[in-house]
């Protein structure tokens, strides 16, 4: 963050202090932005706590919250509502923030963090536990996809870089895509014969809130937290990069060691949260454009807009999907592009489009 | 791969013609203005640029075309000598050896041929439309559109595989047209528009599908997915046959375009100065990469990374700019029916789709193709 | 998958088979899950069949002739000798009956090994598409073919018919039905082809285990018995009795099963959020499938969990229509019902 930083939309032309005056009106609309958003997260997680495929008087919910658990609807509120709404809350921003990273390294907006391979990576190794161990253990699963994702991302990184002048962005864009394709379609070939794998793996393989204990939102939160702290670190000399790899250069950015931190940034939040939903895609894509339309491109403003859009989102959705399909429920990252997209869709039509 | 030091996929840099801070600027030329050869027609009112060495190209892949091909069609689980095989191409094999050869195997060839084709044409004209190097006929959300279309046909509608076929095509193409009304307007930013509107309603019609096969009763929610994996285990000769008539139409359509994709490529100022109409040219070149797209999907369901991989494939071979839509095609066709047939043959005892394989041949080539030219930049 | 583009080739081409009527999984819907486990036979519908047999040709006094469960009478100059299943259950429940064919499916979901066939000189026929391999099936040379028929009375193998019909009459035998109906067809079967069952005595034992079942079900009728199977994390499936073989058969020996509201003929289960499950109003819960037991906190709180009124069958005999595996099936279902007690479960859905 100490670096210097350049916004492309905050130099305001007109006298000093009126210039000044300007850039103070913005900042505290964008404060301001920011709480109501805010607000908003914090209302989805009230519902998310109240609401669910049971119908629950909210005094039994409180009671639960305060109590414990007595009742068999009480071990519904803390059992399973609470650490889904946690686990939605940490994914949700964890999505979104790697979603801006990114886009800003590749510099295409239609990068999403799965392009790093990060998706295909922890669903390949998932699957190769299923084939080999049998095992479906969530604590158990949760590290193997957090190292297939680490290695696919390695893989991405090792491909898409050249020589010492650090990795293109096409070229990052396009090695990402070779590898997910090549584990994708790894993946359909052990499931398509080997059909005991796939009954196993299609509990991990659309991305779902419910069903996690507790133990898997904690063992997931350091690498959340250290993956935000990183990321939320970079967003001063992500603000020059998008000047151009040599006008960065020439502003005193380190070029090559910001993408490096970038992808291990990318790959700590997305393969945390990979590692404990299983793969979610819309969020990470679309999020950050919906936070662009609200910011514009400054990575200072851009990446908290993006967290808790990400982690509104991602309740918002796991809530209607619990609501909508009583007495089942629909798994989230399947509600959240039908919840997400007409949102994004009016954003993207009515306002100026935010460039990257 | 031989190294080079002209990366044929320029990274963007602040002086392309492409503005700095658009974003979907990869793709742009670094080269200056198309060159090659000028082949001119009918007193010149048609001209057709043609380079050497991308003919050249161009016609080796055919030859592996024709070795894809001559391979598939003489071997596989039924034995067929190869004096069968000639007999039955000529015509006078015998009934149970023409079954397999003209009514089983030659179909499936022909439609991997074509379709492969098709996908790589309509790849290489969408990135070079959209000038990002990920563009694919789904940047208009026409994949997603089409398995919407067909999985409500088959749940909602129980019709045949040729409403099946009808009703994928008609919701890609719909699918295509919303997100292109929707996104259209005025202003500058127009092909940025278009590819997040794409994302979005591509990400519903996804939600779609998924709901709808959750509604389905257990032997249509079977069908629809046979229909998804995207095999060309069950092609006929009555699949083959529209999807010749179509590319018959829209191949020579799509050919033409790419002269005004070549020129587009260069800037959209640059390619007005030239006198480059360049609204319509880049409507008719969707409209066309879209229609091949549409026709494929309602042969074969959906295939996927064909039309994406085919363009970057052929790009280090042929080393020119361009939307290189001959090549790609030639390359799409190659990619497909060579999937095809190792689908077919690399298990004992069993038959993958191709899509399963397409994914694995082209994202382990495109690897290498990044690997060597990682090599190529060290030294 | 969103978009796009790109990043996921595989979310479009999708997957294998599905598990339809649980909800939505996209893979899980897409690829095979239990659905697979379950349904192995059920594939496509759609087209119509059009052709019945197309070498009808010979009739003739000492001609053979069969008339399927699609009320289609295949008529041949002579018996068929070399035969071909064209999907697993049908071909699960045939080789139990003694039927020893030319071309097999296995699609790797344990229903044909449940019934522990001799692959010898069989030559395998499964597509990973989920088709069959037809150039293979015409290098087995079968004169006749037997598939499964779909709850709308088309054949599974519908969209490859065209090309199917012109290796060899098809048959079809329906596995929509209860055991009785399913293996009685296949001895049916058998015996126009002139096999002798192998083991004899197992319809014999069959109904005895039905016998057994039905006097302990008879003993407690309070009893409510519900069927389920994981779907994916959020929710598990009730199955729907009137879908299901196994439940179509142990209901009309009595059993009380739990119902699925507004469940048509061929929707699979409903899908209940683990919210909602303490509250199903049932005393004894089978875990029908082959996964293992759920670890959700809520199922440790479900009412007949918590009894100890719970079975988990290997599954193994569950798709397997034949009378042996049956007679497991039922002997289990027996001795659970016997220790089982009514009223555990909560009265209704609330």
């Amino acid at each position: 963050m100490g670096t210097a930083t350049i916004s492309t939309t905050d130099v305001v032309p007109g006298t000093d202090g009126e210039g000044r005056r300007r850039r103070t009106a913005v900042t505290a609309a964008r404060l301001l932005g920011l709480l109501l958003v805010c607000a908003l997260l914090a209302l989805v997680t009230v519902v998310s706590v109240a609401v669910g495929a049971k119908a629950i008087p909210p005094g039994e919910v409180l009671r639960a919250l305060l109590h414990g658990r007595a009742s068999v609807d009480d071990s519904v509120v803390l059992d399973l509502r609470l650490p889904r709404t946690l686990l939605g809350i940490a994914v949700g921003a964890a999505l979104g923030l790697a979603g801006v990273l990114m886009q800003a390294l590749t510099r295409n907006p239609l990068a999403d963090p799965g392009l790093l391979g990060v998706n295909m990576g922890a669903s390949a190794a998932v699957v190769v536990a299923i084939a080999l161990w049998h095992s479906t253990d969530p604590s158990f699963c949760v590290w193997f996809a957090f190292a297939g994702a680490g290695l696919a991302s390695a893989l991405v990184h090792l491909l898409g870089s050249r020589g010492r002048s650090g990795p293109p962005p096409v070229r990052l864009a396009l090695a990402g895509t070779a590898v997910s394709a090549v584990l994708s379609a790894l993946i359909s070939v052990v499931t398509l014969l080997r059909p005991d794998v796939f009954d196993q793996f299609r509990f991990w393989g659309v991305g779902s809130l419910g069903g996690q204990p507790m133990s898997v939102v904690t063992e997931v939160l350091p690498f959340l937290g250290a993956g935000a702290l990183l990321a939320l670190g970079l967003s001063g000399p992500l603000n020059t990069l998008a000047l151009g790899d040599d006008t960065a250069r020439a502003l005193g950015t380190g070029v090559r060691r910001t993408r490096l931190l970038g992808l291990l940034a990318v790959t700590l939040l997305c393969g945390a949260a990979t590692a404990a939903v299983g793969p979610i895609a819309f969020v990470g894509l679309a999020v950050p454009h919906l936070a662009r339309t609200l910011t514009g491109p400054d990575h200072r403003w851009l990446m908290p807009y993006a967290m808790v859009c990400g982690a509104a989102l991602l309740v918002g959705s796991d809530i209607l999907g619990r609501v909508l399909a009583r007495p089942g429920e629909i798994q989230a990252g399947i509600v959240t592009a039908f919840a997400g997209a007409p949102v994004f869709i009016a954003l993207v039509r009515r306002r100026r489009i935010a460039e990257l | 791969m031989t190294p080079q030091t002209a990366s044929p996929v320029p990274p963007a840099s602040p002086t392309s013609p492409a503005s700095p801070g658009s974003g979907l600027r990869s793709v742009a030329p670094r080269g200056a203005v198309p060159g090659g050869r000028v082949l001119r027609l009918d007193g010149g009112r048609i001209s057709l640029r043609w380079r050497p060495r991308t003919a050249v190209v161009c016609l080796l892949l055919t030859a592996a075309c024709l070795v894809v091909g001559a391979l598939g069609l003489t071997t596989g689980a039924y034995r067929v000598p190869l004096s069968g095989v000639l007999a039955c191409l000529l015509g006078h094999g015998s009934a149970a050896d023409s079954f397999i050869v003209t009514d089983l195997r030659l179909p499936r060839l022909v439609c991997a041929l074509l379709a492969g084709g098709a996908l790589g044409m309509s790849g290489a004209v969408f990135q070079s439309m959209s000038r990002n190097p990920l563009g694919s006929p789904d940047i208009v959300g026409f994949t997603s559109g089409a398995a919407t279309g067909a999985v409500a046909q088959i749940v909602l509608f129980h019709g045949g595989p040729y409403a099946t076929a009808l009703a994928a095509m008609g919701g890609g193409l719909v699918t295509a047209l919303v997100v292109g009304l929707v996104a259209a307007g005025r202003g500058p930013a127009v092909g940025h528009r278009v590819v997040l509107v794409g994302i979005g309603v591509s990400a519903m019609l996804t939600s779609l599908t998924a709901y709808l096969l959750t509604r389905a009763s257990l032997y249509e929610a079977q069908d629809a997915q046979i229909w998804l994996i995207g095999s060309l285990n069950s092609v006929t000769w009555s699949v083959v046959a529209p999807l010749a008539l179509a590319l018959a139409v829209l191949v020579p359509v799509t050919v033409l375009c790419a002269r005004a994709l070549d020129w587009l490529e260069l800037g959209e100022d640059t390619a007005r100065g030239l006198g480059v109409p360049v609204g319509r040219a880049r409507l008719v070149a969707a409209i066309a990469a879209t229609a091949l797209a549409a026709a494929t999907t309602a042969a074969v369901g959906p295939i996927t990374f064909v039309a994406l991989a085919a363009p970057h494939l052929c790009r280090p071979l042929v080393r020119s700019p361009g939307a290189l839509v001959v090549p790609s095609g030639a390359m799409g066709a190659l990619l497909l029916s060579a999937s095809d047939f190792a689908a077919g043959r690399v298990l004992p005892g069993t038959e993958l789709p191709v899509g399963a394989l397409t994914g694995v041949l082209g994202g382990l080539y495109l690897c290498r193709l990044l690997l060597a030219r990682r090599r190529a930049a060290r030294t | 998958m969103p978009s796009a583009i790109h990043t996921r080739p595989r979310d479009t081409r999708s997957p294998l088979s599905a598990l339809p009527g649980a909800r939505p999984s996209r893979r899980g819907l897409l690829a095979g899950g239990l659905g697979a486990a379950a349904l192995l036979g059920l594939t496509a519908c759609g087209a119509d069949d059009s052709g019945g047999p197309s070498t009808a040709g010979g009739s003739g006094a000492a001609g053979w002739s069969f008339t399927d469960d699609r009320g289609r009478t295949v008529r041949l100059s002579r018996r068929p000798k070399r035969i071909a299943f064209l999907t697993d259950t049908v071909g699960a429940a045939l080789w139990a009956a003694g039927l020893h064919p030319v071309a097999a499916t296995d699609s790797g979901q344990g229903i044909v090994p449940a019934v522990k066939p001799d692959w010898s000189g069989v030559a395998k026929i499964y597509s990973a598409d989920k088709g069959v391999r037809i150039e293979a099936l015409a290098q087995a040379r079968p004169d006749l073919l037997i598939d499964a028929v779909q709850p709308d009375g088309t054949l599974q193998v519908a969209s490859q018919l065209p090309a199917v019909t012109k290796i060899a009459p098809v048959v079809g035998l329906s596995t929509y039905r209860s055991i009785e109906q399913i293996a009685g067809t296949a001895d049916r079967l058998t015996g126009s082809l002139g096999v002798r069952l192998a083991d004899t005595g197992a319809k014999t034992r069959y109904e005895e285990a039905g016998s057994r079942l039905r006097k302990a079900v008879a003993a407690d009728k309070e009893l409510r018995v519900g069927f389920v199977f994981g779907i994916d994390k959020n929710t598990i499936g009730v199955m729907n009795p009137k879908t299901w073989a196994v439940l179509k058969t142990v209901s009309a020996l009595g059993m009380r099963l739990l119902p699925v509201p507004g469940g048509a003929d061929n929707t699979y289960s409903q899908a209940v959020s683990w919210e909602n499950v303490p509250s199903l109003p049932v005393d004894l819960l089978v875990w029908a499938v082959s996964d293992p037991l759920p670890d959700n906190p809520l199922w440790k709180r479900t009412p007949a969990v918590r009894a100890g009124q719970l079975w988990k069958p290997d599954l193994s005999s569950w798709y397997a229509y034949s009378w042996e595996n049956f007679t497991v099936l039922l002997d289990g279902l027996a001795t659970h019902v016997q220790s089982a007690h009514a009223g555990v479960g909560p009265r209704t859905t609330s």
